[in-house]
């Protein structure tokens, strides 16, 4: 499986310009400041913002798939992608409960009530919730909605699975315990994983690989290691060799 | 103290009617058989205009919020004009337009065989005419301060557009649409204007309850009053039972939070 992503989209001034090639089974961490372009890059996978030139499309099992190419006007919407995106705030439906929450994907593509019930039981149990099925997602703590959040999205079986800083919600005490959860699910998930995060350390932990943006443009990719041995900017010098950030700052 | 001049205002008027009520003449109006017929007319034809009001209103309502295209505002005004024309200029538009000689009644008249004036069905286009605006206004607003951010979540887990306004969106707004269509059906409830002009005063036909009130006012005042009291009884009753239960909560669902997730910045 592989991804290609290469986009050219101007939003309110800011444009972001990325050429990138993305293999499933992998997990890639897409590292920078705010407003680098990470999130931008996520929407564009997801669809939830079309590009102006250039193309997206993936590759799996011989067949290879265009989902967006202004060229050839092609336009795949956000719904017939094999994508999921967990987002950063979660965006869990206040109105359901968390089962149906989890379920909404698989209804949403036509799955039987109790075909989509028993799947989405079988993804809470596996992140450890099976226990809050009936419960408002008001009622959830932090780590408690994230993991719902990681099984709505994982449930719906995607290929690719776009993580916008999945821990920035967190405090700091449930981010580690999270965080070793998250990289097994990772470890398991056989498509394409791209990770958003402006924290080295959880690039280090979470990904195989590191894409860093900087100003909508790609300034370096390699490994941790690659990129600790030669950072190509300040920025990127800074950033790996500084003490690892404890922030839970907002992206774009 | 301005405020309560406000209410005094409001409720004196209502004072004066129930006063001058002839309490022991009641049942005898009410149990004859043209009001038993305008009421029932009324009420009948006011829910149709409120559903009618809906089907339509909820659509043009998201257009207006959500798509952008060339003209928009000169469409909202277009569609919401009728709520500050007196509702008897509506009714002689309606009446040139859809009369049986209307620019385009005639056609419905010789194609369809459709004539509106002096019908029920008449009675309810007057109806909607100048009740839909009052839902318009109220789901567009909705829909303007729902947060797009549920809608996308709902669209990236697989739901088409339909599925997403659906399961997502229309939840969210329930209590702008419910408020809107509890607006409309009141406004439909208490035509009086459009309703006289273009469907006429045909008792049991196109004859509601504003114009029995109306007419009777001139002929038995005593059975006016008792029309204005049920009436007023109606309205009063619904607005009352309503505002509590959905209105109450009318706040933004999309922007509920959610766990400390929303509070990050």
């Amino acid at each position: 499986m592989r991804l290609e992503v290469r986009a050219d989209v101007t939003v309110d001034a800011f444009r972001l310009d990325v050429d990138l090639v993305l293999d499933g089974g992998s997990t890639v961490a897409l590292l920078g400041p705010n407003g680098a372009g990470k999130t931008t890059t996520l929407r564009v996978i997801a669809g939830l913002l079309p590009i102006d030139h250039g193309r997206v499309g993936i590759e799996r099992g011989g067949v290879s798939e265009v989902w967006d190419e202004p060229s050839r006007r092609v336009l795949v919407g956000p719904d017939r992608r094999a994508v999921a995106l967990m987002f950063q705030d979660y965006r869990l439906f206040p109105t359901m409960t968390v089962l149906e929450n989890v379920a909404f994907g698989l209804r949403a593509r036509g799955a039987r009530a109790v075909e989509a019930r028993s799947t989405a039981s079988a993804w809470l149990e596996r992140v450890g919730l099976l226990q809050l099925a009936a419960e408002r997602t008001d009622r959830l703590s932090g780590g408690e909605a994230q993991r719902v959040a990681l099984a709505r999205a994982l449930a719906t079986d995607p290929a690719v699975l776009l993580l916008d800083e999945p821990l920035a919600a967190l405090d700091v005490g449930t981010r580690a315990e999270v965080r070793s959860d998250l990289a097994g699910f990772l470890r398991a998930f056989a498509g394409v994983s791209v990770l958003v995060t402006h924290d080295p350390a959880e690039a280090r932990l979470l990904a195989d690989r590191v894409v860093v943006l900087e100003g909508g443009r790609v300034v370096q990719q390699g490994t941790m290691d690659e990129i600790a041995a030669a950072p190509s900017s300040q920025y990127v010098e800074r950033l790996v060799s500084g003490t690892p950030s404890v922030g839970g700052t907002r992206d774009d | 103290m301005l405020a309560g001049i406000a209410v005094l205002f409001f409720a004196l008027p209502l004072l004066g009617l129930l006063w001058r009520v002839p309490w022991s003449r009641t049942w005898d109006v009410l149990s004859s058989r043209s009001v038993g017929r305008a009421l029932q007319l009324s009420i009948t034809t006011s829910l149709i205009a409120a559903l009618v009001s809906m089907v339509f209103g909820v659509p043009l309502a998201w257009m207006l919020a959500r798509v952008g295209f060339p003209g928009r505002s000169v469409v909202r005004a277009l569609s919401t004009l009728s709520m500050v024309l007196p509702a008897v200029v509506g009714g002689v538009a309606l009446f040139f337009s859809f009369g049986r000689r209307g620019l385009f009644g005639q056609y419905l008249d010789e194609w369809f065989g459709i004539r509106l004036p002096f019908t029920s069905a008449g009675v309810v286009v007057a109806q909607v005419f100048v009740a839909m605006p009052f839902l318009v206004l109220s789901v567009e607003s909705s829909i303007r301060q729902l947060d797009v951010r549920l809608e996308e979540a709902a669209r990236t887990l697989g739901g088409s557009r339909w599925y997403v306004f659906w399961r997502i969106t229309l939840p969210a707004i329930r209590p702008g649409v419910v408020a809107g269509a509890v607006l409309a059906w009141s406004r439909a409830l208490g035509e009086f204007g459009a309703t006289i002009t273009f469907a006429g005063n045909l008792p049991g036909r196109t004859q509601t309850m504003p114009l029995a009130t109306y007419l009777a006012l001139e002929s038995d005042p005593e059975a006016a009053l008792v029309l204005s009291v049920v009436l007023i009884a109606v309205s009063f009753a619904v607005l009352l039972g309503l505002r509590d239960r959905w209105l109450g909560q009318a706040r933004p669902a999309g922007a509920a939070p959610q766990g400390p997730a929303a509070v990050t910045t």
